[in-house]
């Protein structure tokens, strides 16, 4: 569905970004992440058809969108502004979207995703009376507003309370299980991302620096580590302290209500849980530590700054 | 429904619900067609129907061509000051179909104004004379037709100018346009009250000039860059 190869834009003494490829599949949701200049917005502006690449092609469905008014039919776009017109209705903005378009039923369409949204008593008031959430929100009923096959997303919860941001990564995964629609997501809130993409890429200064399931970029750069969750968290320290002295442990850490242990080579976790128990230190739940999205994010980051 | 008329009523919509617009397009229908009925007559000699005919020629094209240039700016700067070009840009439909339903919501807008001045100067000439004074066949075409298309021509210069350099409001070249266009038609107005002949080769030519001009920038604002455009956002 995107498929972008070896894709470069340079503005003037500027590289943007640099012989970016990937590709992404239907149904996908897909991470795009990378610190601010890294370039996620050029690219996004490239794959919906607004800039020329120089180097490379950014298609979708094999098409240029930029070229091609039926390709962008088939994408929905919530970018950084929120694309409404605020001296007009929320009413009036989904019926001139919908016009645009060409959403069949559009009474029946925009009344469903007011509902939908919790917008409905606001209908007809303009947009430049709305909070930043609710702008963000209609902004994605906008996006939804035909039906499309993909959806691309700048920040989608940004603004939102946490209650709306919930709904929002409800939405996206109901939309992407049940309808088969794409996602290209491109965030900031890597919590976020942990919870809703299959896959992610991550880019800095215009270059791609990893792309991967998030299971495997979270394995291949977690360390050797276990989780210890104890039954009574007054002995963190003392069980800490335990662990510390066993023969192969690097590193103990302690958490809100567990230990974290490194371990080098030749250590065990069967020794660990023997070395607590020793003690009558009870253990709730033991589980091979999985390091998060951030810490991997930020890893990737600090590799190739230094 | 094409793109180009989605976007002449949704320009329409907003143009008809600004309260400022409004007002400005009343007063200066009531003011010049007050102040140009005084004029009509005050030539010499000339017959009331060619002098009636001389001024609404110059008041309609004026308060429409005035109009369209002060509307022309908000209405092809919306899309950028309000943040919304971008998504715009994203959805089916073409830059000359943005270009073309802007263009089309101005001038119709500006020439109701237009218009309205005519009508009011009429009705006061037509009570000062005590008898109906209608003015010649040419100069109603001109007002129904010439100044619509006179003024679609200049909106559309100015929209085709800010889009091209992205969506940025040039004031040089905005008041490059309007001023001699503006500055020749009331020149002429002022100074041969009653004496100047609208005939149809006139109005013709400048209609035919109109069409032309509109079509040129019309088939141009298809070929417009859209990386013009979305480069130059803040």
């Amino acid at each position: 569905m995107i498929t972008v190869r070896h894709l470069s834009k340079q503005f003037k003494e500027v590289k943007a970004l640099d012989d970016v490829s990937f590709s992404v599949g239907e149904g996908e949701v897909f991470g795009y992440l990378g610190p601010n200049g890294s370039g996620k917005t050029t690219t996004i502006r490239l794959l919906l058809g607004l800039l020329k690449p120089t180097a490379g092609a950014a298609l979708l469905w094999g098409k240029d969108a930029g070229s091609d008014p039926d390709i962008r039919r088939r994408i929905g776009v919530l970018l950084e502004s929120d694309g409404l017109y605020p001296r007009l209705s929320a009413y009036d903005n989904l019926s001139y979207f919908a016009r645009l378009y060409s959403v069949r039923n559009p009474e029946g369409r925009i009344n469903s995703l007011l509902d939908f949204a919790g917008l409905s008593e606001r209908r007809n008031d303009k947009i430049g009376t709305f909070s930043k959430g609710m702008r963000r929100k209609l902004g994605l009923v906008r996006a939804l507003l035909h039906s499309p096959d993909l959806l691309v997303l700048d920040e989608p919860t940004s603004g939102l309370d946490p209650e709306a941001q919930k709904m929002v990564r409800d939405l996206i995964l109901t939309l992407s299980a049940r309808s088969g629609i794409t996602v290209f997501l491109n965030s900031h809130d890597l919590d976020e991302v942990q919870r809703i993409c299959g896959r992610v890429a991550i880019l800095q200064k215009g270059r791609l620096r990893a792309l991967d399931t998030l299971k495997r970029l979270q394995s291949a750069s977690s360390q050797n580590g276990v989780d210890f969750l104890l039954a009574d968290s007054s002995r963190l320290v003392e069980a800490r302290d335990v662990l510390a002295d066993v023969r192969g442990v690097e590193a103990v850490s302690l958490g809100d209500n567990g230990v974290r242990v490194t371990l080098g080579n030749g250590a065990g976790t069967a020794e660990l849980v023997a070395a607590l128990e020793n003690r009558g230190i009870e253990i709730d739940e033991v589980r091979k530590c999985r390091r998060s999205l951030e810490e991997v994010y930020l890893d990737i980051i600090r590799q190739e700054e230094e | 429904m094409t793109g180009a008329a989605i976007v002449f009523r949704k320009e329409l919509t907003e143009l008809a619900t600004t309260r400022s617009t409004i007002l400005t397009g009343i007063g200066f229908a009531v003011f010049f067609g007050g102040m140009y009925s005084l004029r009509v007559g005050a030539g010499g000699p000339v017959p009331l129907a060619k002098s009636l005919g001389s001024m609404l020629f110059f008041l309609t094209s004026l308060i429409g061509l005035f109009l369209g240039y002060t509307m022309a700016a908000q209405v092809f700067l919306r899309e950028k000051t309000d943040a919304v070009i971008e998504t715009l840009l994203c959805a089916p439909i073409r830059l000359g179909e943005i270009w073309l339903g802007k263009t089309v919501a101005v001038a119709v807008f500006a020439d109701l104004f237009a218009l309205s001045a005519g009508v009011l100067m009429s009705v006061i000439v037509s009570l000062r004379a005590g008898s109906l004074a209608t003015a010649p066949p040419e100069v109603i075409f001109h007002v129904l037709v010439g100044v619509p298309l006179l003024t679609a021509c200049l909106v559309g210069l100015l929209g085709f100018a800010q889009l091209l350099l992205g969506m940025k409001e040039n004031r040089i070249i905005g008041l490059a346009l309007f001023v001699p266009i503006f500055a020749g038609l009331y020149g002429l107005g002022y100074t041969s009250a009653g004496a100047f002949a609208v005939s149809w080769n006139k109005v013709l030519l400048l209609s035919l000039v109109a069409v032309a001009v509109l079509a040129l920038l019309l088939r141009g604002s298809h070929h417009i860059s859209r990386e013009r455009i979305v480069t130059s956002l803040p």
